[in-house]
């Protein structure tokens, strides 16, 4: 078992939620807990279809991918699909986009847009049918906040081979308006699967002073560090904040986020997974020295 | 399930007839308070009878004082009491008399009763009625026999070996009773409520066993005295301190030590009592050689006091006290600390003629605070709940029965969870204005008989809630997290005000000398809620009152019984149904912390619960023990959860089961073990995986409908008496908790495989196995 380090707490607090789940955590690991893999007999359901649809700054950052869900214990890849109607639409200048699937670099088949651009304010539609039923939705981009980089913080003040760092992103929240924000974290360029979303319920106006979290990669000296700022919509970042609760080390009960796609079928099984975005996207990179 | 207040005038009516026409002609009434000989305290559950004839008895209530009518002018009074001596005291009354009477702790070498110990005064007291139902009482000194975690003795984690009660996790203080939640048990420590009866994140409670007297559980229809929660009521009350002579007592553990003071102010007449614990996990953490570890903070510290202080023979004033702060963190740059501070004042008098009275001020008060500190900023996080509280209870014993009355008040004020600071050029804090509500309630209770076999206990309160200003409050719809309306109050304005009577009926028929069935019927509201998003007892878990939103809970619970003694043992069997209403929940998502009005993340709903329950208990012989067993589902529905159907709750358990056994080895050596058997909690689990944004992510079934696997464990403790000396005693206690090593679930989790992503894995984690404890106990 793992020692949880303290900065964990901090990153809740900060989060402000499960503070202390952490803390039963660190208990445990005084008290000598064990952690091993069991097997869980769990519920076989249909698939439901997932509908991830991106409009993005971005360099071909603008996407739609559609697959299906299944079984936990299915090991297989996902099943993505390569025919659906599939339209994103600026309402704001009334340009449409039909897509039409290609491959990805992994060889999977998803729905990229070239002549939807992104413009904040702009509101975006995005139509699917799949398989005779029809989904849509909507989203709005935000406006953009200057990402003016990224400051670290050490753990326990020192600094050392072994010292873990946190970073908290540089920017200032416009006063007034809520924003929302997704980040993140590519260590020496493998991607962090922790999920950050912050809003500006605290802080607003201000310079941000949260730092953002890993999961399972910790930031040492010398390591290169991109943190990607993502601007969202609320929709989305309910969607994220739920996804984020459901990471927790020792959360409450888990939920499934609420989608922003609406489907015209009243039956329950055909209901869709995945979110529709649009969302403005910076990059920030630092190599991490003592400096 | 609500009584109309026409037909309740109706009954209590035909009450007051029926009670006229039970009149005896020539009752004398015999009253008083039993006490301990060697230390003066006040005994309470202690029983007292007419030894000769089968009239039943009465046992003392929990200032000590019992009261018996009788219709013939002599006999013998037998007075008894778990570890005393059996006290047989021939009596010969003309009139009304009040006794006090001192009974001699088993083992001790005086006899059983001289009659120097016995006062006689021409007043009366008041009794407890044995009518109740669903009333377990905790014997202190048996609990400090059974083996417990990390060697803490510990009065709550003793109750989840009852019935109808279950622990709320491994090793955990927190209790659910009967279907509620932990946010539905009043708990009182000599009538002041604490709010967060737990010490680090819920493995010690805030009771030192050291300082207290008696521990009594109310499941089921409390009378209408106690009001304000659903679930149960467990009302804790500290010891006196010894009148007599001083005395120190202590413990020395692996984990904590505790030190304890008590003697006379005025012999005979007043005393004091101090007492003290603290945890020394964090002095560990100084010897590790990790820097990390060594700078952490990592304790609590709990400190009790009482005084009891005789003004005249018939009044005593009373304080208590009671002070815990937890501390946790790495020092200089992030600290949670969290406590309960209460205090009762109280003033109990006796007026003549069996009224008696008692008037109440107290103080409570819970918060938390997380400080962090990085670079130039410092950040807080807070919240808090206090309480001013002035009671008047007043209780009659009269030839018809005991009647109790009086009110209580209490001025509210809630600070919501926020979060504050910043550095020089800016300031990040959250502005929340603080809540203020007045809490009243207005109680009459009747207990008494209306034959020589039943029993009868009626009674009533009504509670009134008010919002109080200043403050706006602001409106919701369940569909929506955003305000639709909002009410302003100014300063002592007074605001959206809930009414709400609460009837309870107890009925008991005694079939035989040794067998009863009893009946009850209770309502209950509660007007303060614990919104909790964990699944173990938190210090930054929230109390927030009635709003315009969120609505008194209730609670109707009807219970039947039958109880049984026969030689040595007794069983006891009782089923009870739940109809639950305005239950709070929070909306998938929610954030409860940060959110600027945590009202508008909350949801509301109904839920039910019902099972049966069965305790036999073996109270005589060498082996000594009990065996309990409860069968219940507890289910709640919430429009947004689960898509409004019935689902069931967390604490639902199908199966509990404990078996508690005691036996003396040797004249030095004793051995008492438990073993606990229980079906997993409900919980949540995924029944699907999809990915978006490249990660792998879970669907999940519906709310609660997966089981965690079957928990079980066998815990045993050894006790050594030290060879007595004259004036100092001592005893070493030797315990394993988990004896098998049994890996008990406390989470499963599910997730992507670290070096294999396309894998996803459960697994599920346990937090402890084998935890040995060693304990020196001593006394001087």
């Amino acid at each position: 078992m793992r020692w949880v380090p303290l900065y964990k707490f901090i990153a809740t607090l900060l989060r402000g939620k499960a503070v202390v789940l952490e803390g039963v955590f660190l208990l445990c690991v005084l008290l000598c807990s064990c952690t091993k893999e069991v097997a869980v007999s769990l519920k076989s359901i249909t698939p439901k279809l997932v509908i991830e649809g991106v409009v993005s700054n971005q360099q071909d950052g603008s996407y739609v991918r559609l697959s299906y869900s299944q079984d936990f214990s299915n090991q297989q890849a996902f099943t993505y699909l390569a025919d659906g109607l599939v339209v994103l639409t600026d309402s704001s200048r009334q340009v449409f986009d039909t897509l039409r699937s290609r491959l990805d670099e992994n060889g999977y088949p998803y729905f990229p847009s070239r002549k939807i651009r992104p413009l904040p304010g702009h509101v975006y539609l995005l139509n699917v049918v799949v398989n005779g039923q029809s989904y849509s939705a909507r989203s709005v981009m935000p406006d953009t906040v200057t990402f003016e980089g990224i400051s670290l913080l050490s753990e326990a003040g020192k600094l050392d081979s072994k010292s873990v760092f946190t970073a908290v992103p540089q920017y200032v929240d416009p006063p007034g308006v809520r924003n929302f924000y997704r980040f993140e974290q590519y260590i020496n360029h493998k991607k962090d699967p922790g999920i950050n979303v912050l809003n500006d319920n605290v802080g607003d106006g201000l310079p941000n002073e949260r730092p953002i979290f890993t999961k399972d990669i910790d930031i040492h000296l010398g390591d290169t560090l991109t943190v990607a700022m993502i601007q969202i919509s609320e929709p989305v970042y309910q969607y994220f904040y739920q996804l984020q609760n459901n990471q927790q080390t020792l959360g409450a009960t888990p939920s499934n986020p609420t989608t922003n796609i609406t489907t015209t079928s009243s039956r329950a099984e055909t209901g869709v997974l995945g979110y529709f975005s649009a969302e403005f996207c910076q990059y920030f990179t630092a190599r991490i020295t003592d400096e | 399930m609500v009584l109309r207040p026409a037909i309740l005038l109706v009954f209590f009516l035909q009450l007051a007839c029926l009670i006229r026409a039970q009149k005896p002609v020539h009752a004398i009434k015999i009253s008083g308070r039993i006490t301990d000989q060697s230390s003066g305290e006040l005994l309470l559950g202690a029983s007292v009878k007419f030894g000769d004839k089968n009239i039943s008895g009465t046992v003392t209530n929990s200032y000590g004082f019992f009261s018996l009518v009788s219709k013939s002018v002599g006999g013998r009074l037998l007075i008894t009491h778990v570890g005393y001596q059996d006290t047989l005291l021939p009596v010969v009354f003309t009139r009304d008399t009040v006794l006090e009477i001192a009974l001699v702790p088993l083992g001790s070498s005086e006899a059983a009763l001289d009659s120097s110990a016995v006062k006689v005064y021409a007043n009366g007291q008041r009794q407890r009625s044995p009518t109740q139902m669903g009333v377990s009482q905790i014997d202190i000194k048996e609990a400090a026999r059974l083996p417990v975690i990390f060697g803490e003795r510990d009065v709550l984690k003793t109750l989840s070996l009852l019935p109808g009660v279950k622990q709320s996790g491994d090793g955990n203080a927190g209790f659910y009773v009967r279907g509620g939640t932990t946010g539905q048990n009043l708990i009182l420590l000599d009538e002041a409520p604490i709010y967060n009866a737990s010490h680090l994140f819920g493995f010690f409670s805030t009771f030192n066993s050291d300082a207290i007297k008696d521990v009594t559980l109310i499941k089921g229809s409390a009378d209408a005295r106690y009001g304000g929660r659903l679930a149960s009521v467990l009302d804790v009350h500290m010891k006196e301190g010894n009148n007599q002579s001083f005395h120190a007592a202590g413990g020395i553990g692996l984990i904590s030590s505790r030190l304890s003071l008590e003697g006379p102010i005025q012999k005979g007449r007043s005393s004091f009592l101090v007492t003290g614990r603290r945890t020394y996990a964090d002095l560990f953490l100084h010897l590790s050689k990790n820097k990390d570890v060594k700078n952490n903070a990592l304790y609590f510290y709990d400190l009790n006091g009482k005084a009891n202080l005789a003004i005249t023979d018939k009044t005593h004033l009373y304080f208590s006290g009671y002070l815990g702060t937890d501390k946790l963190g790495l020092k200089d740059q992030f600290m949670i600390d969290w406590g309960n501070k209460v205090a009762t004042l109280r003033l109990s008098s006796i007026l003549g003629d069996g009224l008696f009275s008692n008037t109440s001020f107290i103080f409570s008060d819970y918060r938390f605070n997380i400080l962090l500190k990085s670079g130039n900023n410092k950040f807080h996080l807070n919240s808090l709940i206090r309480d001013l509280d002035l009671k008047q209870d007043f209780s009659w014993n009269s030839a018809i029965g005991n009647f109790h009355g009086g009110l209580s008040s209490i001025y509210h004020q809630f600070d919501p969870t926020h979060f504050s600071g910043g550095n020089d050029s800016s300031d990040y804090s959250q502005y929340k204005s603080m809540q203020y509500s007045w809490e009243n309630g207005l109680y009459l209770n009747y207990t008494g008989k209306l034959s020589s076999r039943l029993e009868l206990s009626a009674g009533i309160r009504l509670s009134a809630y008010s919002v109080l200003g200043p403050g706006t409050y602001y409106k919701y719809t369940p569909e929506s997290t955003t305000a639709q309306d909002s009410v302003q109050l100014n300063q002592g304005q007074i605001g959206k005000t809930y009414l709400n009577p609460e009837p309870r009926l107890s009925v008991a028929w005694h079939l035989n000398n040794a067998a009863s069935l009893k009946a009850s019927y209770s309502r209950n509201s509660q007007h303060l809620h614990l919104l909790s998003n964990s699944l173990s007892t938190n210090p930054t878990d929230q109390w927030i009152g009635d709003s315009y939103n969120i609505r008194p809970e209730t609670a109707d619970q009807i219970s039947l019984g039958y109880y049984r003694d026969f030689s040595g043992y007794r069983l006891e069997a009782e089923s009870y149904y739940k109809w639950m209403g305005a239950q709070v929940d929070y909306r998938n998502g929610a954030d409860l912390t940060t959110t600027q009005d945590v009202e508008s993340q909350l949801l509301y709903g109904i839920g039910r619960a019902y099972g049966l329950e069965l305790y036999l208990k073996k109270n005589q012989g060498k082996l000594t023990g009990w065996l309990s067993y409860t069968l219940s589902r507890t289910e709640k529905k919430i429009a947004g959860i689960s898509g409004g159907n019935w689902y069931k709750a967390h604490q639902d358990r199908t199966h509990d089961l404990s078996v508690v056994a005691m036996y003396p080895l040797s004249e030095r050596w004793e051995v008492a073990g438990d073993f606990m058997l229980a079906t997993g909690n409900a919980v949540t689990f995924p029944e699907a995986k999809y990915s978006v944004n490249n990660q792998t992510f879970f669907y999940y079934g519906n709310r609660n409908d997966y089981r965690m696997p079957l928990y079980h464990r066998m815990d045993i403790n050894f006790t050594l008496k030290c060879k007595p000396k004259k004036h100092y005693s001592a005893s070493w206690s030797f315990g394993l908790y988990n004896v098998y090593g049994r890996e008990n679930a406390y989470i499963i989790r599910f997730e992507q495989d670290e070096n294999n992503p396309g894998k996803t894995v459960a697994k599920q984690t346990a937090l402890f196995r084998w935890v040995p404890s060693v304990t020196y106990n001593f006394k001087f």
